[in-house]
């Protein structure tokens, strides 16, 4: 697969369609599956399985590497992991049956697990 | 239900399209349109101080058209924002007539610290907005329901809801609850666990019966 553009804006998937608050981004990128568990887990724990939580992305998108110190040639690198393209203004996590005040914390927390600019949104 | 009625001057728009618009953007102007029943729709512009205004009244607004003496009943059908810096994009008017009742759509508000949440549960308010049929003279603000009384587990439905005389809710039937306390759900397994211990203490005080 090649590394497609990420051009533009989020045209869908960028207000809240479920939950009371969510983590909208602003910059656009790659999130890799790595990232994408690492939020789950920081916002679950915080919000101490109160809640509901929906995550609107899914890292259908392979990359593939090359093993180190292999020279170049020799075909295309197996595939090393996972990532979901996400735009400027793509909802990317939605919460609902919280307070604001843990929802809050528990977003900061996860966008903190992310090398992307993010700010919350409230219905 | 607001008792001052609100004046918006509105110019006719002749240009259309992304580009004309972000012109009108650009300056200050907000794109609109003016449609109801048996009109032709007209586009039209407003400033946006004066469309800032119009938004945030539910009630019906008189649209002033400039050049000539000619004015519009319309109520606010519609707002279009802008995802990323919020800012109002545009605007649909629907033109009203005040003897015709209309369906409309208004916040729905809860008021009061529910006791439920004070033993740990979390209110959850399943509509935000509500869909309401009235005269256009008659649309409320907003429909405000107290939810303090609320226990752990207890909801409200949209028949216990207090409307306004002359509004009546179309957005669901009267048993859909609007807004419950939800358990905590830690609590909730706390009570399933000691419910799966209490056989197994049974079972041992046999066990110590039979010996």
């Amino acid at each position: 697969m090649q590394r497609g553009s990420l051009a533009g804006n989020a045209r869908r998937n960028n207000k809240l369609d479920f939950g009371d608050f969510g983590l909208q981004v602003l910059e656009r990128g790659w999130i890799t599956n790595q990232q994408i568990e690492a939020m789950r887990v920081a916002l679950t724990r915080h919000m101490k399985r109160q809640g509901q939580v929906w995550i609107r992305m899914f890292p259908d998108k392979p990359i593939s590497k090359k093993p180190l110190e292999t020279r170049m040639g020799k075909g295309k690198g197996n595939p090393d992991t996972w990532v979901a393209v996400v735009r400027p203004g793509r909802v990317i996590f939605e919460v609902k049956g919280c307070s604001e005040t843990i929802a809050r914390e528990g977003l900061s927390r996860a966008a903190n697990k992310l090398g992307l600019r993010c700010r919350m949104l409230k219905r | 239900m607001a008792s001052e009625t609100i004046t918006v001057t509105v110019a006719n728009r002749t240009e259309t399209g992304k580009n004309a618009n972000r012109r009108l953007r650009r300056n200050g102007s907000i794109p609109c349109v003016l449609y109801g029943k048996n009109i032709d729709s007209r586009s039209l512009t407003a400033t946006a101080k004066d469309i800032r205004v119009a938004i945030d009244h539910p009630a019906v607004i008189t649209l002033a058209f400039s050049g000539n003496k000619e004015t519009a009943s319309a109520v606010v059908k519609n707002v279009q924002h802008d995802f990323l810096s919020a800012s109002i994009l545009h605007v649909d008017f629907q033109q009203v007539n005040r003897n015709e009742k209309i369906t409309s759509s208004v916040p729905l508000e809860l008021i009061g610290d529910p006791v439920g949440t004070h033993h740990g549960g979390t209110l959850d308010q399943l509509f935000h907005t509500l869909e309401i049929e009235c005269f256009p003279q008659d649309i409320p603000e907003y429909i405000r329901c107290d939810v303090s009384k609320l226990d752990l587990g207890d909801s409200i439905t949209l028949a216990e809801l207090d409307v306004p005389e002359g509004v009546v809710i179309v957005s669901g039937n009267p048993d859909t609850t609007v807004a419950h306390v939800l358990t905590p759900r830690a609590a909730e397994e706390d009570e399933e666990a000691e419910d799966e211990a209490e056989p197994e203490v049974i079972a041992k005080a046999k066990k110590t019966d039979d010996e």
